[in-house]
């Protein structure tokens, strides 16, 4: 059985991926390609929504930073949705990253501060 | 798990077979549940040119909780036995795949506690020729409640049970919630992929020790990091391996994680963030490192 499932959409001009199960060492890596694949150049943002994300480890941490990079220098925006109680908020809060991290708690707090 | 039977003998009846299995198998790793699963199965079954009919049950578990889901598509029922018992799980039997168009049903919701084992089989072990089928299932019934594991299940069946000449063949699968062992002792080849089986099992040691959801998602947290550390620096020629320990006295737990790699803790930023991690939600942690391996030693107090 599949660690994690991804389900990709699009709003107005931004991709919103919701990222369910887990994601560690083992697919991480993949993830993140698969992420910055689906966020097309005419994309302005890619909405990473982990609200319902049972295990977030370092190498998700990691891939967050890289993404945001890669984005950023395509001139395009990440935005996280990671409520404050969820599981993927302990391990930014655990790694002492949370305050280097922008987070939102809702899909449409993230649609709204992108537009 | 799953069990099934086609009607029918003879080649034909087996490639059915392996047709049915490739289809329930593929179903259910997209995900579905028992009932889907089955439904979905039976729609594959009506497109085939000339079907047969053939009865499954299918159960899914869930470790960490006990949550049995089970569903049969005119399947006999299945049995749970532990503590010296045995029940009849009485889930509600839809029709054999292949017999009524656009069948659908319901997962039966139940539980298999710690220790009991989940029986299914198929007729051919049950049916006797003059004997009603509620009766050989009874007497099924009291042969294995006295079983202790799944083998035991399985040896009191077939030693029974097929003393007699069986007309029929006989399949059989038994599925225990193994008891939770006071101590932990888990030896994992040294992929990423053996990381979420570690959390599983951890997660329910943890629960079963009276392990809040914050203390459980802390220590899983740490517990995983360290082994990651231990997959990403193993470097011995032959099949690596790495080792977890899980104690627990006066309310606290000791994780030991050994490898046989050197740490370099330093190389990647990400490695410090799971250090750091590590470090953040247990109370101690020593790492020691020797020629031999490292070795990660955590201690945390759980509140119950």
């Amino acid at each position: 059985v599949k660690l994690a499932d991804l389900q990709l959409s699009s709003r107005d001009r931004a991709v919103v991926a919701r990222v369910t199960g887990e994601i560690d060492l083992s697919n991480a890596g993949y993830l993140e390609r698969t992420l910055l694949e689906a966020t097309r150049n005419d994309t302005i943002s890619l909405v990473v929504d982990l609200s319902e994300l049972d295990y977030l480890d370092s190498a998700g941490i990691q891939i967050i930073y890289r993404i945001r990079e890669s984005l950023r220098s395509r001139g395009q925006i990440l935005a996280l949705v990671i409520p404050s109680t969820s599981p993927a908020n302990a391990a930014l809060r655990l790694a002492g990253v949370d305050r280097h991290v922008d987070t939102v708690e809702t899909i449409d707090d993230a649609l709204r501060g992108s537009a | 798990v799953a069990i099934g039977d086609v009607v029918g003998h003879g080649v034909r009846a087996a490639a059915f077979m392996g047709q049915l299995r490739t289809a329930l198998r593929a179903y259910a790793l997209e995900g579905h549940g028992p009932a889907r699963t089955l439904e979905l199965v039976d729609h594959y079954v009506q497109t085939m040119p000339d079907f047969s009919m053939a009865t499954a049950a299918y159960a899914v578990l869930d470790p960490e909780t006990g949550a049995l889901a089970v569903a049969s598509s005119g399947h006999l029922p299945a049995i749970i036995v532990g503590y010296g018992e045995a029940r009849l799980v009485s889930f509600p039997v839809e029709p054999p795949l292949g017999a009524v168009a656009y069948a659908s049903g319901e997962d039966y919701e139940t539980r298999l506690a710690i220790g009991e084992t989940l029986f299914f089989y198929t007729d051919g072990l049950v049916e006797r020729r003059g004997v009603p089928l509620t009766d050989s299932i009874d007497e099924l019934l009291q042969i294995v409640a006295p079983a202790a594991s799944a083998e035991e299940v399985c040896r009191l069946a077939i030693e029974q049970l097929a003393l007699e000449e069986l007309p029929d063949d006989v399949a059989i699968v038994a599925l225990q919630n193994c008891e939770i062992p006071a101590d932990l002792h888990l030896r994992m080849p040294a992929n990423p992929g053996a990381l979420a089986s570690v959390r599983r099992i951890l997660r329910r040691w943890l629960r079963h020790l009276g392990a809040g959801d914050d203390d459980t998602t802390e220590i899983t947290l740490a517990v995983s990091e360290a082994c990651a550390n231990a997959v990403e620096h193993a470097y011995s020629p032959a099949p690596a391996e790495f080792e977890v320990r899980a104690s627990a006295s006066d309310g606290e737990v000791t994780i030991v994680v050994r490898d046989t790699g050197r740490w370099r803790a330093s190389r990647h930023r990400d490695r410090g963030r799971g250090l750091k991690i590590i470090n953040a939600a247990m109370d101690a942690v020593e790492v020691s490192s020797a020629a031999a391996g490292t070795e990660v030693v955590m201690r945390r107090g759980i509140h119950r």
